[in-house]
Order: C-alpha cells, then structure tokens, then sequence
C-alpha cells in the first residue's frame, strides 16, 4: 500500500511537472512562430494578383532580405525597375523615370502598396511582433481543417503600431500563422489575412500563399504567392544602399 | 402746370440745409446701389469665369462614375472615346458643332511630393499647352519662364507651392503618383514656369504638365479625365448642350458619359444666381431708407406750410394741383439726387474696378476647391449707372407721394385756422 502511494505521488509529480510543456503560453507560442518563419537572409521571387472590382492585375517582384535589410524589385512590364529599399524602420524607394531616390514616410507608408491591400508597413513590419503586443492566449479553433491556437495581441503602450489589436490563429504543429484579423482602436475591423498554402522548405514550414483583405475598401483583394525562396543565398556587399538602386 | 413747377423749385430753396441733407440722402443710398450692383457683378463674373477656365469649360463631359468620386480624382473612369476607340474621333464630333470653339482635353489626377520635412499633396493637371493659353488667363499668370511644352518632362507650378518646396524656375522636381493600375510611380521634371494666381488651387496646389507626359506616366494612352467644350459664348450653353448629348447617345456613349453645363457643375454659380435676386431686393430697400429722409423733410414741410396751402386753396388751387406741388418738389430732390450718386457711384465704381478689393487674408481658410478669387474687381457698366438712377428716382418720386397726399387732403378753411 506504501508503495502504492508513492507511485501516486511520484506519477502526480510527474505529470505535474510535465504540464507546463503540453500548456504553452502565449509568449512561447510567438517565440516558436518567430523560430520558424524568421529568416537570416534569403531571395525570393513573388507574384502579387490585386483583385479590385473584378479587375485583375498581376504584378512581380524579387525580393533580397538579409533579416534587417530589404531590396524589392518589380519585374512586371509595367512597373519594371521599380525598387524598393528597406532599411531598419526607413524605406525608399526608385523609379526608372526619376532622377533620385524618394523616402516613403508619413501617411504614406500606411497606403496601399502598390495599389495593393497590403501597405507599405504591413511589408516593412519588424518580425519581433512580441515587443510590439502583449500577447494572450485566448482559445484554440480551426483553419482549413488544421488546429489553431487563437492569440491575441494589445499594442504595448507608446508602441507606433498600425493596428491597436491584432488577432492570430496558429498552427498547433506546425506553429505557422494560418490567419490573422487585424483592427483599429475603435474596435473596427481593418484587414484579414489568411494564408491559403504552406509548404515546408528547407526543414521549416512556410506560408507560400496568402489573400489580404482590406475590409475599409470595397470588393478588393490581394492574393500573394511566393513562386521561389532560397535560404541564405550570396547577397553581394553593398546590396543594402541607396547607390545600389539607381 | 408751369406754375406749379415754378412754386415747386422756389419751395426747394426756402431752406437750402434741409434739402441739401435729402438730396445727399438720396445721392448716397443711390451711390451704394451703383457700387454694390458692379461689385456683386464683379464677384459673380470672375466666380463663373474662373470656374469656367478652370474647371468646366461651358460644357464639360466626364464619366459617370467619374462624377460622383471627383473630388478623389479616380483614374479608372476614364474618357477614352466612344467604344474605348481612343480621344480623336469624339473630339472631332464635339468640334464639328457649330459655334463650338475649341475641344479641350485633360488629365486630372492626385500627386505627391516627398521633402525632408514632409509630404506635400498637390494636383496634376495634364494640359494641352496652346489651348490652354488660348482659353484660360494663365498665360497673364505665368509670372516666371513659360508654359510647358508637348513632349518634354517638364512642369509648372504656382509661387506659393514652389515656397513649400524651396524650389524655383529650373530646378528639378521628382513627382509621385499612382498610375491608373494602382502602381507607384515617380518622375524627375524640371520646373519650366512658376505661376502667380489669385486661385488658392492653382497657387498652391497645381502643377501643370505636358498632357502626353501625364497619359505616359500614367499608363493613359489616348484617354483623358475630362474633356471640355468652349463655345463662341457662355450663354449658348443651353442650346448647345441637347446637341452635345445627341452626339454622345449617337455613339452608344449616352449612357456612360456625362455632358454638363457649367451651371450644373459648380454650386457656388447656383448660389449666386439666387443671391442676386435676393440683392436686387436689397438695393430697393437701400433707397426706401433713403426715402425715409426725404419723406421726414416733406411731412416736416406740409407742417410748416399748412396756412400757405389753405391760402393756395382758398385762392383756387386745385387739390390735385396741391399733390403735383409736393410731388414736383420730392421728385426733383430725386432726381438731383439719384444723379449725383449714379454719378459718384460709377466713378468710384470705376476706380475699386482698377484696384481690386483684397480679401486674401479673410479666404485664407477656404478650401482651394473653391475656385473663387479672394480679389474681387468691380465691373463698372452703363445699365448698372442707369438702373440706380431710374431706381433712386422713381422711388423717391412715388415715397413723396405719401406727404403730398397729406397736404393735399388739408381742408383749406380748418388749415389758415391753424397755427
């Protein structure tokens, strides 16, 4: 009987012990989130298909990321030599037309980019969502038939954010974000993301395809697809400055 | 008759001051009349012409759709012809009308300037540059280098946008804005002409650029947002205008474009028209007040004079007689009086109408939407001179009536009683 207790006892403990692994927390969630998708450096070619008012137009791009640092370049006929830089908080960006290069600032990073429903800062946004929102763990749901953690982020207070709340659905195994609403302060609903296709690369999954809704404009949408990606690729020195674009 | 007259011009100088204050009563409200009539006429003239130049031509044709989303300047309801057959044919139909002048195209769109401080909104206007010249005042207002030319990369702009900018005729300026498929776009243009207007919208706000340049730009071949129709003169608009829609439903495009009158695109014109019956009103009432002079001085006159008119009463002198008496009297105060204010009236009217009245610092706040000039210029003109006058006579005559029946309801007998 002794020793009947001490199996209770010592299997309590055990599972005592071991609950904190099966119950993560919001912050260990993001963390691993963060791990997966976070890139050190990487090339990739993209598609951009804006849907407004039944009207389709397709625009592509090559993107160079050295996790800080961005360097996009549009390849579709009409906009062909468009660049964009990002680097740290600051984008530029150049035209074939134009003589010298135009920082996006103000208002306009929160516009549409490229007639798109992502804006400039939705591209821009630092990976590190955990300093910018505290984040809850607000209930488990489904995404395409995969199973979700639902978190929920505030803007830390004295944070420049674009949106006050932010509410995400993570992918329970593959700790991939499958969808995400995003809102004012006011409560009112701003955009939603869903990501329509994940595949693993390299070891690591990775949303390849998603569709933005911007809910403040009527009948649009934005489909991204990310046609290639290759991990750490060479990105050749000086990549990253304003000199490089023109 | 001639008696009667002659009584009437010695009474009027019996006591000099008093008619003297009525005639001056009279000359000033009737001045007031004149003035007022040539300022109002000034301020609506150069309201209706701006919006005409600036905005509407006398018949302007949009879109539709466009219309309603204007004031956003949206590129995707564009004039592109009739079936998307491009701009030529159907501004060759518009120019066929008879009586219409010019056929003028435009491309209106939102743009933007990024400086080291700020991001500075403005208006692309994508101008054919001769017949601009040709139909608005620009040319007087292009204080600095010249207009834009077909073809090159090159802008105008206004004085007070160039002092945002810190730029000048010369420099190079690079332009953002969105292209008709959603896409960002930037050009290098080199400033070729600075502007100096009185219109907030073009001082500030407006860069004007080869047409080509801003279709090219744009991704807008052969399209335009706007397309304006200048007749021989305003007032042919409601003839021309059944013509015009006739050409637009002949070509399956009654439907999708819009031919309006220049009165049906500004409201400020309607307003206007509205305010100037309730103004003609107003100058009625200016000399009624006037009147009120004169008819104190006339009451005040029948009183003193009761004795005499019973005597001229007794004496035989017709009632009627006795009426045309004080009417002849109020009625030369009138027109004495009426013609020295139409006379001063138009003379002032005529020298403000060279200077102008500044009302810049009071419209500072007012959209540039407005295109409403905060300069406004009296219009001097002989009907105005001529309508204040007639008026000022005419009402003071027919007020006089009011003592004159009093004095010549005074029974002569009870009168040389009296007093």
């Amino acid at each position: 009987m002794k020793k009947f207790i001490l199996l209770v006892v010592y299997l309590v403990m055990i599972m005592a012990s071991g609950l904190p692994t099966l119950a993560l927390t919001a912050e260990e969630i993001i963390a691993k989130v963060d791990e997966n998708q976070y890139i050190t450096s990487a090339k990739a070619e993209a598609e951009m298909i804006i849907t407004n008012s039944g009207r389709k137009i397709t625009k592509t791009m090559v993107s160079l990321t050295d996790g800080d640092n961005s360097l996009t370049e549009f390849t579709n006929p009409r906009d062909r030599g468009t660049k964009f830089l990002k680097r740290g908080d600051d984008l530029w960006m150049f035209f074939p037309d134009a003589e010298d290069t135009v920082k996006i600032s103000g208002h306009m990073l929160s516009q549409g980019m490229m007639g798109s429903d992502f804006s400039y800062q939705d591209m821009m946004e630092s990976d590190k969502l955990t300093e910018l929102y505290t984040y809850t763990l607000v209930g488990e749901g489904e995404v395409n038939g995969r199973a979700c953690y639902v978190l929920e982020g505030i803007a830390v207070e004295g944070k420049e954010v674009s949106y006050y709340r932010r509410k995400s659905w993570i992918d329970k195994e593959r700790f991939v974000g499958l969808k995400e609403e995003l809102y004012a302060e006011s409560g009112r609903l701003l955009k939603v993301l869903t990501v329509t296709r994940v595949e693993e690369i390299d070891g690591r999954w990775y949303p390849v395809e998603s569709v933005m809704e911007n809910k403040l404009r009527k009948n649009t949408q934005t489909e991204f697809i990310l046609k290639t990606i290759e991990f750490n690729p060479e990105i050749p020195a000086g990549t990253f400055t304003l000199e490089s674009m023109r | 008759m001639p008696f009667v007259l002659k009584l009437a011009l010695k009474n009027l100088f019996r006591h000099r001051l008093r008619t003297f204050v009525s005639v001056v009563a009279i000359a000033f409200s009737v001045l007031i009349v004149v003035f007022a009539k040539g300022y109002v006429d000034g301020l609506i003239e150069s309201t209706v012409a701006d919006h005409i130049q600036y905005n509407s031509g006398h018949i302007k044709i949009v879109d539709r759709q466009y219309y309603q989303e204007e004031r956003l300047l949206p590129l995707n309801y564009p004039i592109d012809g009739f079936a998307g057959e491009g701009l030529d044919n159907l501004m060759a139909r518009l120019s066929a009308v008879a009586d219409v002048e010019m056929v003028i195209p435009r491309l209106k769109f939102g743009a933007l300037i990024s400086t080291e401080e700020e991001l500075v909104t403005l208006y692309g206007w994508g101008v054919n540059p001769e017949k601009e010249l040709a139909f608005t005042q620009i040319e007087k207002e292009l204080v600095e280098g010249r207009m834009v030319r077909p073809g090159q990369r090159e802008v105008v702009m206004g004085s007070a946008l160039l002092a945002k900018l810190g730029l000048g005729v010369g420099d190079k300026v690079t332009i953002l804005a969105n292209t008709a498929y959603g896409s960002l776009t930037g050009v290098t243009f080199t400033i070729v002409g600075r502007i100096l207007s009185s219109l907030k919208m073009l001082n500030e706000f407006v860069f004007y650029l080869p047409f080509d340049q801003a279709q090219r730009i744009l991704f807008m071949e052969d399209q335009a947002t706007e397309v304006l129709i200048v007749t021989k003169s305003r007032n042919l608009v409601p003839q021309l205008l059944p013509q015009v829609k006739q050409i637009l439903a002949e070509n399956g495009a009654g439907e999708r474009y819009l031919a309006l009158g220049y009165k049906e695109t500004s409201d400020l014109i309607a307003l206007m028209d509205v305010a100037q019956v309730i103004y003609n009103n107003i100058y009625a009432f200016l000399v009624l007040l006037a009147c009120i002079v004169v008819i104190n001085t006339m009451i005040m006159i029948v009183a003193e004079r009761r004795k005499e008119i019973g005597m001229m009463g007794a004496l035989g002198l017709e009632r009627k007689d006795i009426l045309l008496l004080f009417v002849i009297e109020g009625g030369i105060m009138g027109v004495i009086g009426s013609l020295l204010g139409a006379i001063s009236g138009t003379i002032l009217t005529r020298y403000v109408a060279q200077t102008g009245i500044d009302y810049t610092a009071a419209l500072a706040g007012f959209s540039e939407e407005h295109l409403m000039s905060p300069i406004i210029y009296p219009i001097y003109s002989v009907e105005n001179t001529i309508f204040a006058f007639v008026l000022g006579a005419i009402v003071v005559t027919i007020a006089c009536l009011i003592p004159a029946r009093r004095a010549a309801k005074l029974d002569p007998t009870e009168a040389m009683r009296e007093g």
